[in-house]
């Protein structure tokens, strides 16, 4: 169990001195295995302890973390604290953090004891034996397991505590260098978590994306299996946050109520979703989480807030505190009459099937003009059917037009952390019509 | 703390490792955000914590706590060996090469303590600097900045008897800021940083770096035209150089990526060991790295694997002569480690990391790079930037950019966009430059992810017959 005595002495000394204070106390353990080349390059152990903590006074706001629990230390920190409030200039966008205390609802499946300590080797041997006997040469990638404890204090009458654990594979499987696949596999809990199907799925991809040709620049449908369209999704959470928003470092600056998307698209942040990555009773105020709409059939609903920065667009919280910057917690991207797979790439004449994304950078997030570089397989799709694959192409487009061309999905959600999404998001594959590719001078 | 590290170590040779080091880091940090002319917060951060790793049977292991008591790191050395032994039937055949035993305490001095320098003096700089950027007559869309330094001592001992303390204090500031002109919006982001105390803040002149971003970008939104459709010559400036060199050279040259160490991560490498001594650019171009250079951002005399830092010559005349090594792939390779392995902090097993990366000087002045260009495009920095994950395809979109005409620059130039193989482009330099400059970066590597400070710099270059997109 997590020590309450620390943080509750650190919440009523700094009470007396501040407006508000929040301290968050969090244990984590966490083991990895790192491999490549079928071979395990690594194994990994962390346990780290540490309880940060935010105040205000004035409209003045310090926020540091503390990890050397030792009397001594505590008391310099709060010292500290108080030092560099009377040395800040007052935030005057600050307008509180939620009065509590709060009833929570138990969000399912969010912990699971055996996983931390649990011995994944026997099944990680039989995922790279099933890469081989599939066909790719050789693998690479990451097992985690890890659980966490997190304990919440608010001087406005808050105490919750949460438990999760997590799970994640990221596999990535080579035919040779030019042929490989990608998938991942998160969750909290044990069940439900297959390596074995992992290594098949990324080393069949890997197998079939074989002698790639240079692909052609121009206007094409694509089709986003779940782990490639995951990190733009992230970037559609991160303009969805108010900060960015007034900040100017969003592409959805006043669209609020605008017709964003197709009409056949919803956009939700759902923290209350049952063995979600993201999952969390509360957020970092302590508000109960709930499921938040922000594209509904395609208008742009909400944005994200917490406590302060709701008063400053005079809404509600959406209970996605961020203490600075409100964040998403699961981001669901899903449609109104989703296809079955089969059927969204009978939708597809001439396209391309992309399995990943990386290094996706902003030209301007106001405008949302970006690129991105498909990576691993990217088949090409002639007639519904997979025909070939290419490779050496460039996603140039804007984050506006790629929602707004968002037109289906398929009704195959998964949940996805990964690399180049850290926001946890889940996820159908999904089509986009008239993506711009641009392909280099060579 | 030396006690602590010493048991670890002896921790490890009870159980018969071949090899072990362990970093107890200690690290002091300040942060401050403006928003909007804002302040947003002040952050202040103490950490500390071991970072241990080791040899055994051939397997690698590391773990790390931030829990510095005897029987808690006595109890996770014990959780970790057992969980490498668990693998034993997967496990790769880990060796490392040797290197040198070193005894040695340094610091890089600081001349304003970066420990002495406080939010009031911070945030004032900084909204003084807000107030002279807004006064310039750009409208400003938003703005978004930061100030951040961190003091960084840690103490390294290795089995092989190498004790190394160093005090690394480093400060860094960054801006992303958006501008309107002319009905049309433009952003630029921009991080600076070294290794130094608070002086270099004053040397960099924050008020003089935002004002001249928003000048130069208004003027390029105002009179800025359409760059040339058909092929043409380039100059690079220092800027756009650099993380051509960093993107293009540094990342590939890497050789845990190019033994696919890190493949289901940041990626592997177009580049292979067959490749040493075959040509890659023309004879002009020479790149290095260099973790030694003095009060920069990637700076470290020593590597976290204890090894002695040192200039690495990635491209020779045109040739790749080099790659980035720790002493695990130096054992693959049957050569000497040069130094390249970083942890960012203690809880991080080191990687292969670049310092500073660098196109070397060549004898032409800026201005006569452009003197036979009958029309071409000057490109002094730039906005959105990527490269795939091989480092062989790669895009940067021009911000401030110049049309050069009959050797001339003439108008400002709108969005160039070099996209671009890497043969094709270090194959294209004609002629190098001698005015060098330095720039800062967070590069990132790794799972968990790792970001290190690097510079990344060079002097401009001209590049011959390049399609503009």
């Amino acid at each position: 169990m997590i020590d309450t005595k620390i943080p509750k002495n650190i919440l009523n000394k700094l009470k007396k001195e501040v407006d508000d204070a929040v301290i968050i106390s969090r244990t984590t353990d966490s083991n990895q295995v790192k491999f490549s080349n079928n071979k395990v390059s690594i194994t990994q152990t962390w346990v780290n302890n540490s309880i940060a903590i935010f105040v205000a006074k004035d409209k003045k706001i310090v926020t540091t973390t503390i990890q050397d629990f030792r009397n001594a230390s505590i008391e310099k920190s709060i010292s500290l604290i108080k030092k560099n409030l009377s040395l800040m200039n007052p935030n005057d966008e600050y307008l509180g953090i939620a009065e509590g205390p709060f009833k929570y609802k138990k969000v399912e499946d969010l912990y699971d004891k055996e996983i931390v300590n649990y011995d994944f080797s026997d099944k990680l041997e039989a995922g790279i034996n099933k890469t081989l006997e599939v066909g790719a040469k050789r693998t690479s990638g990451l097992l985690e397991a890890s659980e966490a404890e997190y304990l919440l204090l608010t001087s406005n009458n808050v105490e919750a505590i949460d438990k999760s654990s997590l799970v994640h594979f990221s596999v990535r499987s080579f035919f040779d260098n030019e042929a490989s696949g990608h998938i991942t596999n998160s969750s909290r809990i044990l069940k439900n978590f297959h390596i074995e199907k992992s290594c098949q799925e990324a080393s069949e991809i890997a197998v079939q994306s074989k002698n790639p040709q240079i692909g052609k620049k121009g206007a094409f449908d694509i089709i986003f299996s779940p782990l490639a369209f995951a990190p733009l999704l992230d970037r559609i959470g991160d303009a969805t946050s108010s900060f960015n928003v007034d900040a100017r470092l969003s592409f959805l600056v006043d669209k609020l109520n605008h017709n964003i998307a197709d009409e056949n698209i919803v956009l939700r942040d759902d923290a209350t979703i049952k063995n979600g990555i993201g999952s969390t009773k509360f957020d970092s105020e302590g508000v109960p989480t709930q499921n938040n709409i922000i594209i509904d059939k395609g208008i742009l609903k909400t944005y994200l807030h917490n406590s302060s920065t709701a008063k400053k667009f005079n809404v509600e919280t959406t209970a996605n505190a961020g203490l600075i910057a409100p964040q998403p917690w699961n981001l669901v991207l899903e449609s109104i009459y989703p296809l079955s797979k089969e059927k969204l790439f009978k939708e597809i004449k001439n396209g391309l099937y992309v399995t990943n994304i990386w290094y996706t950078r902003f030209q301007n997030q106001e405008t949302g003009e970006f690129s991105t570089i498909p990576r691993d397989a990217i088949f090409v799709i002639k007639n519904g059917e997979i025909n070939g694959c290419v490779k050496g192409i460039r996603i140039s487009d804007s984050m506006l037009r790629i929602l707004q061309n968002i037109v289906l999905t398929a009704n195959d959600p998964k949940q996805i952390r990964s690399w180049e999404a850290e926001i946890p998001c889940v996820l159908p594959h999904i089509l986009v019509r008239n993506v711009n590719i641009t392909t280099s001078t060579s | 703390m030396e006690d602590l590290v010493e048991f670890a170590l002896k921790e490890l040779e009870k159980n018969k490792v071949t090899y072990a080091e362990v970093r107890y880091t200690h690290s002091i940090g300040n942060g401050i955000i403006l928003k909007n002319q804002v302040p947003q917060v002040g952050s202040f951060e103490e950490n500390e914590g071991i970072g241990i790793r080791y040899i055994l049977n051939n397997a690698l292991g590391f773990l790390s706590t931030n829990e510095l008591e005897k029987n808690k790191i006595k109890e996770l050395i014990e959780r970790n060996l057992s969980k490498v032994a668990s693998n034993k039937k997967i496990n790769d055949i880990i060796n490392i090469e040797s290197d040198k035993t070193y005894k040695e305490n340094y610091e890089v001095k600081q001349k304003i303590k970066l420990v002495d320098v406080d939010f009031s003096e911070k945030t004032k700089l900084l909204l003084d600097a807000e107030k002279q950027m807004r006064s310039q007559g750009v409208k400003i869309t938003g703005s978004f900045i930061a100030l951040g330094d961190s003091t960084t001592t840690q103490h390294f001992e290795n089995t092989e008897g190498s004790k190394i303390k160093s005090i690394i204090p480093r400060i860094s500031f960054w801006y992303q800021i958006g501008i309107l002109e002319n009905n049309k919006v433009m952003q630029r982001y921009w991080p600076w940083g070294a290794s130094a105390g608070f002086e270099i803040v004053k040397e960099w002149d924050i008020p003089k770096i935002l004002t001249d971003e928003v000048k130069t970008m208004a003027n390029n939104l105002r009179n800025g035209i359409e760059p040339p459709k058909d092929y043409t010559d380039l100059v690079v400036a220092p800027q756009v150089v650099g993380i051509m060199c960093h993107e293009s050279v540094g990342h590939p040259y890497e050789a845990d990526r190019i033994l696919g160490r890190e493949a289901a991560q940041a990626g592997e490498s177009f580049v292979s060991k067959e490749m040493l001594n075959t040509r890659i650019g023309s004879d002009v171009v020479n790149v290095i790295d260099d973790p030694t250079i003095e009060n920069s951002f990637g700076y470290y005399k020593y590597d976290d694997e204890g090894v002695k830092a040192k200039k690495r010559i990635l491209i020779k005349e045109g040739l790749v002569n080099e790659f980035l090594h720790n002493r695990e792939t130096a054992y693959v390779f049957k050569i000497k480690s040069n130094g390249s392995a970083r942890a960012s902090d203690f809880d991080k097993e080191p990687l292969i990391r670049m310092g500073n990366t660098v196109l070397e000087e060549g004898d032409f002045k800026e201005e006569e790079l452009f003197e036979d260009i009958k029309k071409g495009v000057f490109v002094k920095n730039f906005m959105e930037w990527n490269i795939d994950d091989k480092r062989f395809n790669q895009k940067y979109v021009g911000a401030d950019a110049y049309l050069i005409e009959n050797g001339k620059i003439t108008k400002p130039v709108i969005k160039p966009i070099i996209e671009i193989t890497t043969p094709k482009l270090w194959g294209s330099v004609d002629a190098v430059a001698n005015n060098t400059e330095y720039h800062a970066g967070n590069c990132g590597k790794g799972e968990p992810m790792q970001a290190c400070p690097v510079w990344f710099g060079g002097p401009s270059m001209r590049i011959r017959n390049i399609k503009l997109g």
